[in-house]
């Protein structure tokens, strides 16, 4: 310690001051020492000590006097009396004066210095020193220095038999808490058994134990046991205290100061969310809301309706995400884009948001209340404010490429609008494809445009800052990519489409206005949809391409099989005269209404097959499929016209860059990581930052839309507060253990106040 | 019909190396990769379903698991990595074992001890055989230079010593045939007319010469391979349960003399068949070669012991070495003899058998049923 305590010796025998001079001293004390009781109790009364020693039987005051009179002015100095009279009623009347111990004269060293050094270094009886004691006079006793109130003991509980607790390093938390004092034991899940009550209170009962502690990932699970072992031992059996590490998100080892710290709050008492993720000021009221899917829309809207101002930051040319994408939605089959585009032009209207469309977040910086992000707008090349929407430079642009808005199942041209309804419903120009930007000669769509200064083919990139208080990122998902899987022949053979390529053919605004056509080649060899080819007469759509596989992603991406429900019916809309397939291992219909559209597409005549196929082989025209029935106990090997594959969602390709740059771990899956899963889904350990949507775990419309508006919840109730949660993500263990500090201190200065 | 499950059907596949059973989640896709799959004879889903509901009958009753070949694609092509290739393998195990009335096969395959306590048994009768019976230990060697081996081990004795082993062999083989009949057609009731048993008849003899199913098997070399072994081996097992007097002569004849031609085919064919199998366990190459059960290694070894001490016990004959020849060939009747009787009826080497009954069976039943139209189960 860097401070001295300071005791002061009142005793009429200089004898007895001396020695006690003499003793303290050696062990570092600062010593006053004082015949006279009454100037001792002057001194007592107008300096700061942290102990005194007093005798009781002095001529000039009694000592009992002495004390009741100092316990009126000080009433929480520590006395301890040294007397070399005894007495029963002396002990009683001193101990009814608060004191904290009664040693009778003659002493040796060690009597007296063994209650001195656990008084001085118990807070609660020098408390008042150190809050008058500031930081710069004298270092606060750091948290794990003080003793503990009560005599503990830890029980490490395990995940499994060979005592890891995954994720943490168990050795390096143990070694933290291990000097602790009033940590009477520590003990490790298997080599304790907990079934024996009695064995477990006898263990309380001999180390003294007025408090267990079980640190775990999970220790509610065994609370039980230890109770009834405190009630058995005859303690307070509430004084169980449960150091959860995957409560607070220390999952990995990375995490294990953070473990360190929950274990830490848990022996001191402190709540660890209290102490460590202390309220912070949010100084600005804006949001940045990076995405600009169904969830992105959502959320945006939500917040700016609350009189708010959002950035909408999208790095695509217009929002809607892959909703925009889809024909209708499941299960009310609901055209997608009607129930989208309304939501859209209103983002597109909102005087209180800014949409920031092909601009991407290269930056985030600051703290949470007080972000700086900055954001890359890439150059349009079209003038956003001039440009009508009218089209004319698309007609005479001569480049053509597969639209990805389209899946490839359309061209597009170099200067294009996304789709239709986009929103912004603006034109821009692909710098990769277009001849003028590769350093040919053109510029066709400049003089083909009717506006004045609206293309502007010497537009730059443009790095732009803002200031937010919030972040809400719902950045989605991307398809898995079905070339992977070679036996299944995508990308070989012509008719195998992955769901959203034949989302974006039944579409009305599709490569054939939303007939179902069989995949060709045109004259140079292309693969293309029109609309004067031939009908397919037998579908095949396989469920589970890529998920729940052991050798791609191991999760089941939730939608699918509602969304080839989906497919299987609107084929059958279209061409009821068509066979559908169904392949598949479970049906995974979930949701509300979900099982009565499954029961209805049964009852519509799609043939569902619970057996998967593994390869699909070219027969003449047809493609070939062999798979179990397993229902029907056969093999079935059919040919079909067209195989539809059920993709699963994978996190979206820049999931690492948005990673680093928010600080949002991402989990084994890739997606990323909450503060937990059922009772937090839109929190993360970085503050002032939040998810939404599919980018944190593969999920349907409805319950992206509910996510979107739970994370803006969390805005608004922020931007009320005017406060905001420090993150906890990149906490150093100093500056934990600092927050902890600061906390109990707080606490004993509220005790002292109050008391 | 009510069946009575064992929960406990899985504790009795991990004494034959099973270690997950609960992986499979039922999607078919070894089913439809693998080549030698039909409508009625589907594999190696259905099996595992079976095990993993703890139905022992409807298990003993399944001919499937003999048709597999272990190409080893299903467990490539699983997604849940649940191994049904070697676990068709480890069922395998299970039905050699249930088809033994005597029991032995069972405690073969779960211990080491008694596989090898079996192994000495018989090793060391045949030494003891040899102690007190051998003819003269001459040395004088025969006018072309070679060991007059016949004087030791007279031909003619051997050879009722073959026939009394071949005779075991039969009765016990046999006799578990025809206890895979009681276990598969007669428990599943069929009624088979008896003209079928004879129709059918050739499949059972051009399965076991030629294995022609196994061929579908994406892996056809294996199958060439397979099939030159099969073929050295019947060649020698022919010769020397009919013709040993011929065979096992002290003349040394000029090498394009059938009977040295035909023996060396036969070590050849053997010996080439053996090192590739062995090698491929080694080097764990493919799915089947991965997951090796001592029952494995075993079989490969004593049969590779076996062509080695042969090929020992002629080069040591025709150099005129009396003593070594001696010495090699109670080696080699030593490895051979429980190499034969272990393996043949009651461990691996009974897929020589079961393999092709099943075949034969399973079309039995096939046919009954398209004659009668009685409902399906595993056939």
């Amino acid at each position: 310690m860097d401070y001295q305590p300071s005791i002061l010796v009142i005793d009429d025998e200089p004898i007895v001051c001396k020695s006690c001079q003499r003793i303290l001293s050696d062990e570092d004390y600062n010593v006053v020492t004082s015949n006279d009781p009454v100037k001792g109790y002057q001194q007592a009364i107008n300096k700061d000590f942290d102990l005194v020693l007093l005798d009781l039987k002095m001529e000039k005051m009694d000592g009992i006097k002495l004390l009741s009179e100092l316990r009126m002015k000080k009433p929480e100095i520590p006395v301890i009396i040294i007397t070399g009279y005894p007495s029963k009623e002396s002990k009683e009347e001193s101990f009814k004066l608060n004191v904290s111990d009664y040693i009778t004269k003659p002493f040796m060293p060690h009597d007296i210095l063994e209650p001195i050094r656990n008084i001085i270094s118990n807070p609660l009886r020098s408390f008042k020193d150190d809050v008058i004691k500031t930081p710069e006079i004298a270092v606060s006793i750091p948290l794990k220095k003080r003793l503990l109130k009560k005599n503990t003991a830890i029980y490490f509980l395990h995940d499994d038999l060979d005592k890891n607790i995954y994720g943490v390093d168990i050795s390096e938390i143990e070694a933290y808490v291990q000097d602790i004092k009033g940590i009477q034991a520590i003990w490790h899940f298997p080599d304790l058994p907990l079934n024996d009550v009695n064995l477990l209170a006898d263990k309380i009962k001999e180390n003294n134990l007025e408090r267990v502690i079980i640190a775990g990932n999970t220790p509610g699970l065994i609370k039980n046991f230890f109770t009834r072992a405190m009630l058995a031992a005859g303690n307070n059996p509430n004084d169980v205290i449960l150091a959860s590490f995957k409560d607070y998100g220390a999952i990995y080892k990375s995490n294990t100061d953070r473990a360190k710290i929950i274990l830490l709050c848990a022996l001191y008492g402190l709540f660890f969310d209290l102490a460590i993720q202390p309220d912070q000021d949010l100084i600005i009221n804006d949001t940045l809301v990076i995405g600009g899917g169904i969830a992105g829309i959502q959320a945006s809207l939500e917040i700016a309706n609350s009189g708010n101002k959002v950035y909408l930051v999208e790095k695509s040319a217009t929002i809607g995400g892959h909703m925009a994408k889809f024909d209708k939605t499941f299960p009310t089959m609901d055209c997608a884009a009607c129930i989208l585009t309304p939501k859209m032009s209103d983002v597109g209207q909102h005087p209180n948001i800014e949409l920031m469309t092909y601009c991407e977040v290269t930056e985030i910086s600051g703290e949470a209340g007080n972000f700086t992000a900055k954001i890359l707008r890439k150059a349009r090349y079209v003038n956003v404010e001039a440009c009508t929407g009218c089209g004319t430079c698309a007609t005479k642009c001569p480049t053509k490429i597969p639209s990805e808005f389209d899946e490839g199942t359309t061209l597009r041209k170099a200067i294009y609008i996304p789709f239709p309804q986009a929103v912004p419903n603006k034109y821009l120009i692909d710098t990769e494809n277009c001849r003028y930007m590769q350093g040919n000669k053109c510029g066709a769509c400049l003089k083909a445009c009717p506006v004045d200064n609206c293309i502007n083919l010497d537009d730059k990139d443009e790095e732009i800052e803002i200031r937010v208080g919030n972040i809400i990122i719902a950045t989605g998902f991307k398809t898995f990519d079905a070339k992977r899987i070679e036996d299944l022949g995508y990308g070989k053979y012509p008719n195998v489409l992955t769901s959203l390529e034949f989302e974006r053919l039944l579409n009305a605004s599709g490569p054939t206005s939303g007939k179902i056509k069989l995949r060709t080649k045109d004259k140079k060899g292309n693969w293309i949809f029109t609309d004067d080819f031939e009908e397919p007469s037998s579908i095949a759509i396989i469920h589970c391409v890529g998920s729940r596989d052991v050798h791609y992603n191991h999760y089941c991406s939730r939608v699918c099989c509602m969304y080839s429900l989906k497919l299987a019916h609107l084929v059958k809309e279209k061409l009821p005269e068509a066979s559908v397939y169904e392949y598949y291992i479970d049906i995974r219909a979930f949701g509300k209404g979900y099982d009565e559209f499954f029961r209805r597409i049964e009852k519509e005549g799609t043939h569902l097959i619970r057996g998967r196929p593994v390869k699909i082989e070219q027969a003449g025209d047809q493609l070939l499929l062999r798979s179990e029935d397993i229902e029907h106990d056969s093999l079935i090997e059919r040919k079909v016209d067209m195989v539809i594959l059920s993709v699963g969602l994978e996190p979206s390709e820049d999931i690492t860059r948005l990673s680093e740059m928010s600080g949002i771990p991402t989990t084994e899956d890739g997606w990323f990581m909450e503060v937990h899963n059922i009772f937090d889904p839109v929190n993360t350990y970085s503050g002032g930052i939040m998810v939404a949507g599919a980018c944190q775990g593969p999920k349907d419309i409805p319950a992206t839309v509910a996510q979107a508006s739970a994370a803006a919840s969390r805005v608004i109730q922020n931007i009320l507060k005017k406060k905001t949660k420090k993150g906890i993500a990149y906490l150093l263990l100093e500056e934990m253990e600092d927050y902890a500090n600061a906390l109990y201190e707080r606490r004993i200065a509220d005790y002292e106040r109050n008391y | 019909m009510r069946e009575i499950i064992n929960p406990d059907l899985y504790v009795n596949l991990k004494q034959f190396g099973a270690k997950e059973w609960n992986d499979c989640y039922q999607c078919g896709n070894c089913t439809a990769i693998c080549s030698l799959t039909e409508s009625k004879l589907l594999f190696p889903r259905k099996p595992i379903r079976f095990l993993q509901m703890g139905l022992k009958n409807e298990l003993e009753a399944c001919l499937e698991p003999w048709m597999c070949y272990y190409c080893g694609e299903c467990s490539e092509k699983c997604p849940r990595d649940a191994n049904p290739g070697e676990l068709m393998m480890i069922l395998r195990r299970y039905l050699t074992a249930a088809y033994d009335w005597i029991g032995l096969a069972r405690r073969i395959y779960s211990s080491k001890t008694w596989e090898f306590v079996l192994i000495f048994i018989l090793s060391a009768l045949v030494l003891l055989l040899f102690i007190f019976f051998h003819g003269p230990l001459t040395t004088e060697l025969t006018p072309e230079g070679g060991v007059q081996l016949n004087v030791f081990a007279p031909a003619n004795i051997i050879h009722i010593g073959d026939m009394i082993m071949a005779g075991l062999l039969s009765f016990f083989l046999l006799s578990n045939i025809f206890n895979m009949y009681l276990k598969t057609i007669r428990r599943k009731n069929i009624k088979v007319p008896f003209k079928l048993y004879i129709k059918e008849l050739w499949l059972l003899i051009f399965n076991f010469a030629f294995q022609w199913k196994f061929r579908k098997c994406d892996a056809r070399f294996y199958w060439i391979i397979h099939l030159l072994l099969v073929s050295g081996y019947v060649t020698l097992f022919v010769i020397i349960v009919g013709f040993l007097t011929w065979f096992q002569t002290d003349q040394i004849f000029e090498w394009w003399h059938p009977q040295r031609i035909i023996g060396y085919y036969a070590t050849i064919t053997l010996l080439l068949g053996v090192i590739y199998f062995i090698i491929g366990r080694i080097k764990k190459s493919g799915e089947r070669s991965k997951y090796s059960h001592i029952s494995d290694w075993t079989f490969l070894v004593m049969l590779f012991l076996t062509i080695l001490s042969g090929i020992l016990v002629h080069i040591f004959r025709i150099t005129g070495l009396p003593m070594l020849t001696y010495v090699m060939y109670v080696l080699h009747l030593m490895v051979l003899t429980p190499m034969l009787m272990i393996e043949v009826p009651f461990s691996k080497w009974s897929h020589l058998a079961y393999r092709p009954f099943a075949i034969y069976f399973s079309n039995i039943i096939k046919s009954t049923i398209r004659t009668e139209n009685s409902p399906s189960e595993c056939t």
